[in-house]
């Protein structure tokens, strides 16, 4: 039978051989779960996000009531509301992991740039998904938010007016705009992440794991062209990630349970109340995990040079590659001054994104600009820390 | 650095709301807050998410009888539905600002409000209250250290202020009612997942003692 079904379609026996020829470093650590953490994050959004649609409705005066009722009056609608909401939080948890393994072991280099690029835009792509959904309760901070980051894109030169008014539909933000995000958040971004995690995949597929060591199996070949280093994904590392998986689902579903307002942060207290274009809230702030990009954004006192500053934040993940140039990938053989650089940008990200939901300041501004300095320091002066470091030389073979 | 991001936080706090004391009885007193709410409540605010809430429906909160009002009534600013305040405002200000009205000769109703100054809502607790006056407690940390009741209302202090917490009890119950239904099903669910996960850690070793016996034999 299956015989008989592959002949005609080989898929399921195409990623049967993927998964069992797949050739992993056999040293892969705690780090690596965050990949496959990822896909089942997206996987979660997808099929919760399915069940929302089924009783959302994009209108204004109906949006949230849509939501609560459903919430109250659906069989467990509460827990798809709370996968879902609580889910894009845990998506964001875990992309920033995964970057940070691929700066701390150096992924990014030779051979991965393309694999790496493909990462940096699905991080722009779920932070589109993240912000249209946003919008869709219809509460206070969908509303103001929307608008604040609308006022963003206008500051593009030439185009900006233009690009707001097809973008938003509508001279302000508004019902139209509703419309359209649900539009974007429900049909056009999830076929642009789908296609992202394919070629993402592919791409991985094509230059292996790279690993803690930085060292590539590939380099180490035995007589049947096998790499001496690897071990085949399937059975080792799918049996790893199912336990890498049931640990995280233990806490991603503890605040599901327990917290499903994650303390303000999931859902903001004032995203309960339905959008006013006539009230301004004291202190419009982004969800967390957008929190850093905003505090570099009212870093700057220009609005138009903030605005750019913030995209140049994301941008320069691009040029990561052509950064480095230490002669090793990985963060155990650099010497003192990366490993100094790297823990000044980890302080640098989580200060900005606590500084970013903080009400505007002398104090948090100063503190925003420090850690922006920071946060480009990083990535500006990396040819020049990386060219001057001891580094240890790396072995040859992997280390477990 | 972090010691000065707490300093910032810190002093954005100046004066701390007050808390309820939330009965262990949660069912009952949930169930009298509801009664409370359709008493002294339901005649303006409409609850509009618990129009199936078996426990809002056995308190009197009949979705037929629904307030209703036109935008422009109460200058703009009719009164609010009331599912969601908790999770709006917090349980903290919906209990101090319930406790928060005091005689005042200025504002038109003849009270003001000590959480939300020149509110609109009319001091629905005036006869089981009875007054309250605002004072200077250079000492006072928490709002209501500041209001002194002048004269006894219908109530006793006691008995008010449990009338008020059930109120506020049942708002929050109002605005996440699965939540005690959630957290049961929460612990099988985790349960569950401890179990999996001492299996799933007894079998990665089992799969991994092969990979790292091999790794010892090349050494």
């Amino acid at each position: 039978m299956s015989e008989w079904f592959n002949q005609r379609m080989p898929v399921f026996k195409e990623v049967a051989e993927h998964l069992k020829n797949y050739q992993a470093p056999k040293n892969l650590n705690f780090w690596y779960f965050f990949g496959s953490l990822a896909l089942l994050m997206v996987g979660n959004q997808f099929l919760t996000g399915i069940w929302l649609l089924m009783y959302y409705t994009p209108d204004a005066s109906l949006a949230m009531s849509s939501i609560e009722l459903m919430m109250r009056e659906v069989s467990f609608g509460w827990l798809f509301r709370y996968l879902h909401a609580a889910g894009a939080s845990f998506v964001f948890i875990v992309i920033y992991m995964h970057i940070f393994r691929a700066l701390l072991y150096g992924s990014y280099r030779s051979p991965r740039e393309i694999l790496w690029w493909t990462g940096c835009l699905m991080l722009v792509i779920f932070m589109a998904e993240a912000y249209t959904g946003y919008i869709l309760p219809w509460g206070q901070m969908s509303y103001w938010a929307a608008k604040v980051i609308m006022s963003l894109l206008k500051t593009i030169p030439f185009i900006g007016d233009s690009l707001v008014l097809f973008i938003q539909g509508d001279y302000e933000v508004s019902e139209v705009t509703l419309h359209r995000f649900f539009a974007f958040h429900v049909v056009l971004v999830p076929l642009i992440i789908l296609g992202f995690v394919f070629l993402h995949t592919l791409a991985l597929h094509a230059v292996g794991s790279n690993n803690p060591d930085g060292v590539e199996i590939k380099d180490n070949l035995d007589e049947n062209g096998k790499p001496v280093d690897g071990i085949p994904f399937h059975p080792y590392y799918t049996v790893k990630d199912v336990m890498g998986a049931s640990i995280f689902l233990f806490i991603f579903l503890a605040v599901v349970f327990f917290a499903p307002r994650g303390w303000g942060l999931i859902l903001e207290p004032e995203n309960f109340e339905v959008a006013n274009y006539m009230v301004t809230p004291l202190h419009i702030k982004p969800s967390w995990y957008l929190a850093p990009y905003y505090a570099i954004l009212r870093a700057i006192p220009s609005k138009g040079l903030g605005a750019l500053a913030m995209l140049a934040s994301l941008a320069v993940f691009v040029f990561l590659p052509f950064l480095d140039r230490s002669p090793v990938k990985s963060m155990r053989y650099k010497g003192p001054l990366s490993r100094i650089a790297l823990g000044a940008f980890v302080v640098a990200f989580l200060g900005l994104l606590i500084v970013g939901g903080m009400e505007v300041s002398a104090l948090s501004i100063s503190l925003a600009r420090i850690f922006t300095v920071l946060y480009f320091g990083y990535f500006l002066l990396m040819p020049i820390y990386t060219s001057i470091d001891r580094h240890k030389e790396a072995p040859a073979r992997l280390t477990l | 650095m972090i010691w000065l991001i707490l300093l910032a936080t810190l002093s954005v706090a100046d004066m701390k709301l007050d808390s309820p004391k939330f009965s262990y009885l949660a069912e009952e007193e949930i169930a009298k807050g509801a009664k409370a709410f359709s008493q002294s409540c339901y005649s303006c605010h409409s609850m509009s998410y618990m129009r199936t809430d078996p426990v809002s429906l056995e308190g009197g909160i009949d979705p037929e009888n629904t307030p209703m009002w036109d935008e422009s009534s109460w200058n703009g600013h009719p009164p609010p539905d009331l599912s969601l305040i908790t999770a709006a405002k917090g349980i903290d200000y919906v209990y101090s600002y319930l406790k928060g009205y005091y005689k005042d000769e200025n504002h038109p109703s003849g009270y003001e409000n000590y959480v939300m100054p020149g509110t609109q809502m009319p001091n629905p607790f005036a006869l089981m209250q009875g007054d309250q006056t605002l004072v200077d407690n250079p000492e006072a940390t928490r709002m209501l250290q500041r209001l002194i009741l002048e004269n006894r209302g219908s109530m006793s202090p006691q008995a008010f202020d449990d009338y008020v917490t059930a109120i506020v009890h049942y708002l929050d119950y109002a605005s996440d009612p699965h939540k005690v239904f959630r957290q049961k099903v929460g612990f099988y669910v985790l349960g569950f997942l401890a179990v999996m996960i001492l299996i799933m850690i007894g079998l990665d070793l089992a799969y991994w003692q092969k990979i790292h016996d091999e790794h010892t034999q090349e050494k």
